[in-house]
């Protein structure tokens, strides 16, 4: 029995030694990134981003490596790695996001010819600090049973009350929701947008759950007439292999709210981006902002249409047939940095108006 | 030497502790004043009752199903009995936040059962009830019996080592099996019983997955808001504090339960009698047992394989071994170092049991019930500040070593229960022979006491080892690059709502997760006889 | 003189309990048993003499050397060089009765089998050499328990109602064994026991406590 606790220990301090060089070998080799490896933390799943990223090293020779978790903790971890951190490059989707980190200091400022002719100036930042890189709309999906897409004017209108027990939406902690509400409560004051959240939260069928897709299927059963989600969940529903998507795609239709819109109301339909920036404490920021111009460009551009069935934010980028199909719309022109701030203001009012 | 190591690790496991404590007394600025008055008038009270009711409740489900099943199976012999023994213990195999998805897909207006009810009768929205499973009742259910299995098995090792002279003498008395069940075979188990519904409490208390699933707002979905949506640190900090301190309060009281209860060496009951019960009883008792199984195990999984068989185009991602070999290196590592952690303390509080260090390593011990999450950040904060003061060139998080450190805090309790219930097996006598025949306490240790300890050491390793592989929050924020192990794969599908390409990775992290469940609970069948 | 006491007192925290002014001289090779009822702190003493439990006041000599005094441990248990048998016998479970018995035994590695064996057939229980705890009767148990506290060749004994969980015919014989061994090899040894009638078989000399004090 000695013996065999002995061993027992034996193994415990070689399986220890032994687990522990095996993963501290390829660490050892990732604190002293070699000149060229290129560090991203992105807050989009590595599903979307790797086959861009993948181009990317083709064209360029430039290997990359990703570590992905939601924005705010990205931040954080940035933030408490300090000088030391490896990032190079923070991708992540909401402009609030982005937002946030550059007022933490966390952004370089880039100076790039590139950057600026491919994306709107609507889309970067105005110090040049973060870039657009793709437009998510956030669009009402309604049952096309129930529901005449003429019945449909604008967001404001969803807080009516001829809509009460019928629209659907996920958490209003969710930054899709978080910054169409700021968006409203930018474009009309918070007195107005607090009425509004009121409206909306009685017209919800259920109490928030779920993600974008979980809407638009339920809407397609049935559960309720509207819903909104972000339309790319919708273009991907459409092209999937899996013939319950499809089905739910078919039964849903899709409308860009605001198009005729009421002065005083948000002019067009909320976009909101996703978009990279150059750390600050990047140590390798020449080749990073060649990834953030590569994202940007024609090629990328394509692959954020043809793959996500979001919209480029590059003007002359290749038109996805999907995305054509939908047809032309008008985007309201509030800056992005304008509303971006009221996220907080926006999470304050949803639990004040009970909008979990 | 080995007071110093105790301390050490204690004091590891405390300090993000206080870290999350400190933020009642560092001076807020008037944003951040203005944020924590806005929870408190408006989130506070939801916050409150549901996590009382979320936490109680799930106590609750967890010891009523964990007992009675605990006792029928170990006092009665009926149909399934042998199986359903065991399979009683594998809903710890799958995470709660996987069986809350499974439900809330399940039972939501666009899901399969009330897509069947409609097209079989026609009915639409509004023509009929059906029960809402994504809410504080939902959660309950998935959390409670997901934790059954810890009151389970220390109910079941409670009574098949309760003296069988008990039995007998009772029945003399003419005492039937109820009423010696609630007059003394409950009573006696009391503490065992009390520990794991506190266990089950503080899974509760911990979760995030689950309650945001479920559209519950507890503390821990109201940390997590505070702070990565509400962008207040500080708030969340101080209501992880808040929690701490409830924490702590019932855990005192779990200290003082124990101190009451007398540990006496377990004496083998070879081969207890076990009744065997009429056919309708029969019946009733693999009914009763069955349900956990039913719905902490069978009931997600096949959830989980119909989402699977939605799946046309496998791909060949089912093949990949790399994400099973990172889960298994990373689950068995920590379950060897928190193990290690834990044996140090459990080892000092044998040597030592009067002294200030069992403070500490009580303390130690609430790392449990906090959001993994939450600890994260706190670690990060904490790593953040001593690189300020050592300046080092790179950074903790860098290395595993940062993920290996949150992992101990979080689950040294688990660690540290069974051992310290080892401990209590192995009589004083053991030591003090030992020590008179001239042994200093090194190779007590090792000669007397280790070998006697493997088992519960064993147990030790897989319970960190089960946690860890299912552990999602902390590993997300901590992980160093290419650590991707089964669970993060399957959430980074889920949470851009791919359940279905999520499906077999959950599939076979449960998987591997039964896998050493089945030898955990061969331990336990063999730690209760041992003398 | 072996063992001496004097004006030993104890109390336990929190409990009526404990010995109060006990002082006593045992000489080495005599056998003394310390007799008393249960609860009058005749295991209190073993375990203060053994070095488990600090005295509140009072001396501890072990062959003249002062090994603790008030409060204070002089000379910890392991060098106290004293063997101890314990009433449930303490056996490790998880060594043969070999194992056991060459547990504290501090001799050479080319002497320990013999050394062994010798003891072994003194107990008569070679037959057991390498069985574990758990297969061996209580009387046999009890044999080894006697036999591997004397294996680390203490300068004292100390038993602690070590025969008391035998029954009455085999308890003489086991107890008579055990003594002859004991005075075969002159030890010096303290046994406590709550029964008058062998106390006066086995003692050279007997040390009666009562609620606490001698």
């Amino acid at each position: 029995m000695f013996k065999k606790s002995l061993l027992l220990f034996a193994v415990l301090a070689t399986g220890l030694s032994a687990l522990a060089a095996e993963t501290a070998a390829p660490k050892a080799a990732e604190t002293k990134p070699t000149e060229k490896e290129l560090v991203i933390y992105s807050a989009r799943k590595e599903e979307l981003i790797k086959p861009l990223l993948d181009q990317f090293t083709q064209k360029t020779g430039i290997p990359v490596k990703m570590l992905s978790d939601d924005a705010p903790k990205l931040l954080a971890r940035i933030e408490s790695e300090g000088a030391a951190s490896p990032a190079d490059v923070l991708i992540t989707v909401d402009v609030a996001n982005l937002s946030i980190a550059k007022d933490k200091g966390l952004f370089a400022k880039l100076n790039s010819k590139t950057l600026n002719k491919n994306v709107p100036a609507l889309y970067r930042d105005k110090d040049s600090e973060w870039f657009g890189l793709s437009k998510r709309v956030r669009a009402v999906f309604y049952n096309k049973e129930k529901v005449k897409p003429e019945e449909l004017s604008t967001y404001e209108d969803l807080a009516d009350a001829k809509w009460k027990g019928n629209i659907l939406a996920r958490s209003s902690a969710h930054p899709y929701n978080q910054s169409l509400f700021a968006h409203i409560i930018k474009v009309h004051g918070d007195k107005y947008a607090s009425d509004w959240a009121k409206g909306f939260v009685t017209n919800l069928a259920r109490p928030p759950q779920g993600g974008d897709s979980d809407q638009l299927r339920a809407v397609a059963a049935g559960e309720a007439k509207l819903a909104i989600s972000n339309s790319y969940y919708y273009g991907k529903m459409l092209t999937s292999e899996l013939p319950e998507d499809k089905l739910v795609a078919q039964k849903v239709g899709i409308f860009f709210p605001n198009q005729k819109s009421a002065k005083g109301q948000l002019n067009g339909v909320h976009v909101n981006i996703s978009g990279g920036a150059v750390l600050k404490t990047s140590k390798n920021a020449k080749n990073a902002q060649k990834l953030l111009e590569f994202l940007s460009s024609a090629e990328a551009q394509d692959l954020y249409a043809s793959l996500n069935k979001e919209f480029p934010v590059l003007t002359t980028a290749k038109s996805d047939s999907v995305l054509a199909s939908w047809g032309p719309f008008k985007e309201d022109k509030t800056l992005l940095h304008s509303w971006a701030p009221h996220s907080k203001q926006a999470t304050l009012i949803s639990d004040q108006v009970g909008w979990k | 030497m080995l007071r110093g190591a105790a301390l050490l690790f204690a004091a590891l496991c405390i300090a993000p502790l206080l870290v999350i404590a400190t933020a009642w007394l560092i001076a807020v600025s008037p944003e951040t004043a203005e944020a924590w008055q806005h929870v408190v008038k408006y989130l506070l009270t939801s916050y409150i009752i549901d996590t009382l009711l979320l936490g109680f409740g799930v106590a609750f489900t967890a010891v009523v199903v964990g007992v009675s099943t605990a006792w029928v199976s170990s006092r009665f012999s009926f149909f399934g009995q042998s199986i359903l023994q065991f399979a009683m213990i594998l809903p710890l195999a799958v995470p709660a936040y996987v069986s809350a998805y499974s439900y809330g897909w399940l039972f939501e207006y666009a899901g399969p059962l009330q897509t069947l009810l409609r097209d079989f009768t026609g009915w639409e929205k509004g023509d009929y009830y059906f029960p809402q499973f994504r809410n504080l009742g939902g959660a309950i259910i998935v959390i409670g019996f997901s934790t059954v299995p810890y009151v389970y098995l220390l109910a079941r090792t409670a009574f098949l080592t309760q003296p069988l002279e008990w039995w007998q003498a009772a029945s003399s008395m003419g005492s039937y099996p109820r009423h010696f069940f609630w007059r003394v075979a409950l009573p006696a188990a009391r503490p065992f019983v009390f520990a794991g519904g506190l266990l089950a409490l503080m899974e509760a208390l911990a979760d995030i997955g689950t309650v945001s699933i479920m559209g519950v707002q507890s503390f821990g979905a109201g940390i997590y808001r505070s702070w990565f949506y509400l962008g207040e640190p500080l708030v969340a900090a101080r209501l992880a504090a808040v929690l701490l301190i409830f924490v702590f309060l019932l855990m005192s009281v779990e200290a003082f339960n124990r101190r009451k209860q007398r540990y006496s060496a377990i004496i083998q009951n070879n081969e207890i009698k076990k009744i065997p019960l009429t056919f309708g009883k029969s019946i009733f008792a693999f009914l009763l047992c069955l349900l956990p199984v039913l719905v902490g195990f069978v009931i997600p999984i096949l959830v989980l394989l119909r989402l699977l068989s939605y799946n046309k185009v496998f791909s060949m991602a089912l093949l990949d071994g790399e994400y099973v070999w990172q889960t298994l290196r990373l689950g068995g590592l920590s379950g060897l170092l928190v193990a290690v952690v834990a044996l140090v303390m459990a080892l000092a509080e044998r040597f030592y049991p009067k002294g200030w260090l069992r403070y500490f390593t009580a303390l130690a011990n609430v790392g449990y019930a906090i959001p993994g999450a939450i600890l994260a950040v706190g670690l990060m904060l904490l790593f953040g500040w001593t690189q300020k003061y050592f300046s080092a060139d790179s950074f903790m998080t860098a290395t595993i070593a940062a993920l290996l450190i949150a992992y101990v805090v979080r689950f040294v309790a688990t660690a540290y229960q069974p051992l310290r219930s080892g401990f209590t097996r192995i009589p004083q006598e053991y030591d003090q022979a030992s020590a008179a025949l001239g042994k200093n306490k090194l190779v007590t240790f090792f000669r007397v006491q280790l070998p006697l300890l493997w088992l519960p050491l064993s147990v030790a390793f897989l319970v960190v080892f089960l946690d860890t592989v299912k552990e999602l929050s902390a590993t997300l924020i901590l992980r160093p690059f290419d650590v991707k192990n089964l669970a993060i794969v399957a959430f980074e599908f889920a949470s851009d709502d791919r359940h279905v390409e999520a499906s077999p990775y959950a599939l076979i992290l449960i998987a591997l997760s039964t896998v050493a469940v089945i030898i955990l609970f061969k331990l336990y069948d063999k730690l209760k006889v041992y003398r | 003189m072996s063992v001496r006491l004097t004006n030993v007192t104890y109390n336990y925290p929190a409990a009526n309990r404990g010995v109060k002014d006990v002082s006593f001289i045992l000489e080495s090779g005599k056998i003394a048993c310390l007799l008393g009822p249960s609860g009058a702190g005749k295991s209190t003493l073993l375990k203060i003499i053994a070095g488990f439990v600090t005295p509140d006041r009072g001396d501890v000599f072990i062959h003249e050397q002062k090994v603790a005094t008030s409060e204070k441990i002089i000379i910890p248990i392991q060098k106290r060089e004293i063997g101890i048998v314990f009433q449930q016998h303490a056996l490790f479970p998880h060594m043969t009765v070999a194992d056991n018995i060459l547990y504290g035994c501090r001799r050479k590695k080319a002497e320990r089998t013999d050394f062994l064996n010798q003891l072994l057939q003194e107990f008569k229980i070679e037959i057991h050499k390498n069985k574990f705890p758990h297969e061996i009767s209580g009387g046999e148990a009890q044999r080894v328990a006697v036999a591997r506290a004397i294996a680390s060749e203490p300068r004292v004994l100390l038993m602690d109602e070590p025969f008391s969980s035998l029954d009455q015919s085999l308890r003489s014989q086991v107890e008579q064994q055990c003594l002859a061994i004991i005075r075969e090899r002159n030890l010096t040894a303290l046994i406590v026991t709550h029964d008058e009638a062998s106390a006066k078989n086995m003692g050279d000399l007997i040390i009666r406590i009562d609620q606490g004090s001698e």
